[in-house]
């Protein structure tokens, strides 16, 4: 390995996250770096011009995935904001996560994507927030006021401060069922029209989801879950008739879905209810089948 | 303006090249192709959607065309370095060429050193595993099914 040299006022390569805090308030135009997947890919096509840029590369701190313990008992999954997409999919932490993955991007992208870069933005059509908010994640992050942690669904609706960095995000222990679906242009991978991802973990006795491309960030399915963890009779695990319909009609009441050039409003709500409902429905088959 | 230009270090199919002048926002790709010579590199999209640009990074496959050279930490590989010295084939490049009916050729770099890294980790691969293991690379003339078949073929040896 050689670590190329390439320190000058224009790309800055901290070595520790501290380091990485100073420089963001030194050189508050530069923009921060993961993998540079989209940062270059804007740049190419003329949608960013940054002046400089912040590697986040260098800093061992951020980099690697720590798995947690099992369901329950054991603590939670650790993923550095530097972890590549491709070592989060070979780390095998969520069938979940797997699904989504494999529908992320190309296999090139993946072994340069960052985890942190995926979701700073908080774009909506970004695969891996939808996820987070059904794993209950939670974002830890550092800046020039300190370090804290929020679940995924206070950083989905407030996003980054300042000179903010994104240091890892955190999976509690969560068993049961757990998929993510979507619509999108092509089976193959890349960005979905809508996608929902569920997860009901019989232990903890709770139903967590995020919905993806129809709003102006990641959603929560909050009213969705809490009807549902009431409806589910936990004992015997399973939904009273007409739960699934309901709970993907809540789903959709949640979203605020756009209408663009890939889809109307209409299509994505409608996309949103029927797979809410058919992830309930795969669920109760799964019961049935114990 | 000066500052706008950085020197860096880059270690490309085994030996250390050291680059004054780039742009501090220069790509791999530029880089590759315009600094060092390395045009067997493809350039197509230049937004990592089509693996024409498709190199090795300490043995992974990644988009040239969307790293920043100035962020490259590692082996770089491309297909001048991948391709045997003595200018023969390798057996993913001579399965490729028995599948036959590949067309201008120019999504072939890309192709190749992707199937190298997916052929490494997928011994006996099925016709899903190809197809989803190679989804980072377009062809442009639709010569899918014999790169499908060779790198099938090619996994098998
Ligand atoms: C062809 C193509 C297809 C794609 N398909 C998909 C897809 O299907 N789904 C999807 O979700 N994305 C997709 N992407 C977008 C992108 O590749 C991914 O979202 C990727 O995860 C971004 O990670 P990165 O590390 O490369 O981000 P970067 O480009 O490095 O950064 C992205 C943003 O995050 C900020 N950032 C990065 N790390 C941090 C941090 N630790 N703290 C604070 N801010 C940070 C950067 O400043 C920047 O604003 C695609 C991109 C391309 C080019
Ligand atoms: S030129 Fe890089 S992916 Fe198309
Ligand atoms: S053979 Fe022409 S692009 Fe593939």
């Amino acid at each position: 390995m050689t670590v190329t040299s390439a320190m000058s006022g224009r790309v800055v390569r901290p070595t520790s996250l501290e380091e990485a805090i100073t420089a963001c308030t030194q050189r508050p135009d530069a923009r921060i770096m993961g993998g540079g997947t989209l940062v270059v890919a804007e740049r190419a096509l003329g949608i960013s011009t940054t002046p400089a840029y912040l590697l986040l590369s260098g800093i061992p701190e951020l980099h690697g995935v720590t798995p947690g313990g099992a369901a329950a008992t054991g603590g939670p999954s650790r993923i550095g904001a530097q972890t590549t997409l491709r070592a989060l999919l070979d780390a095998a932490l969520s069938p979940m996560l797997d699904v989504a993955l494999r529908s992320l991007a190309t296999p090139q992208i993946r072994n340069r994507a960052t985890v942190g870069g995926n979701i700073a933005e908080r774009r909506p059509a970004h695969t891996l927030a939808p996820c987070l908010l059904a794993l209950d994640a939670s974002v830890g992050s550092a800046g020039p006021d300190g370090t804290r942690r929020r679940s995924i669904r206070d950083f989905v609706a407030e996003g980054l401060g300042e000179g903010e960095i994104i240091v890892d995000v955190a999976l509690p222990a969560r068993g049961g069922f757990q998929r993510f679906v979507r619509v999108a242009p092509r089976n193959g991978p890349g960005y979905a029209i809508a996608s929902v991802a569920v997860s009901i973990d019989p232990t903890g006795r709770s139903v967590h989801s995020g919905i993806g491309g129809s709003g102006s960030t990641a959603l929560p399915g909050t009213a969705a879950d809490d009807f549902l963890a009431e409806a589910i009779d936990w004992a015997s695990g399973a939904a009273p008739a007409g739960a699934a319909e309901e709970y993907g009609r809540l789903l959709a009441a949640a979203c605020d879905p756009p209408t663009d050039d890939r889809a109307s409003a209409g299509y994505r709500r409608h996309a949103i209810a029927v797979m809410g409902r058919r992830l309930i429905e795969a669920w109760n088959e799964e019961q049935q089948r114990g | 303006m000066d500052d706008e230009r950085i020197n860096l270090s880059l270690r490309v199919n085994g030996a250390t090249h050291r680059i004054e002048d780039a742009w501090y926002f220069e790509t791999l790709l530029s880089v590759l192709r315009y600094r060092l010579a390395l045009t067997g590199t493809k350039q197509a999209c230049e937004t990592g959607s089509c693996g024409a640009c498709t190199v090795l990074l300490d043995g992974r496959p990644i988009n040239s065309c969307i790293a920043l050279a100035a962020d490259v930490d590692g082996d770089v590989t491309t297909i001048e370095g991948y391709s045997p010295a003595d200018g023969s084939l390798t057996p993913l490049q001579e399965a490729l060429l028995a599948a036959g009916d590949v067309q201008c050729g120019y999504c072939l770099p890309g192709m190749v050193l992707a199937g190298s890294a997916f052929i490494e980790e997928h011994p006996n691969a099925t016709e899903d595993e190809v197809r989803e293991g190679m989804c980072g690379n377009l062809c442009r003339c639709t010569a899918y099914l014999s790169m499908i078949e060779g790198i099938r073929e090619a996994s098998a040896r």
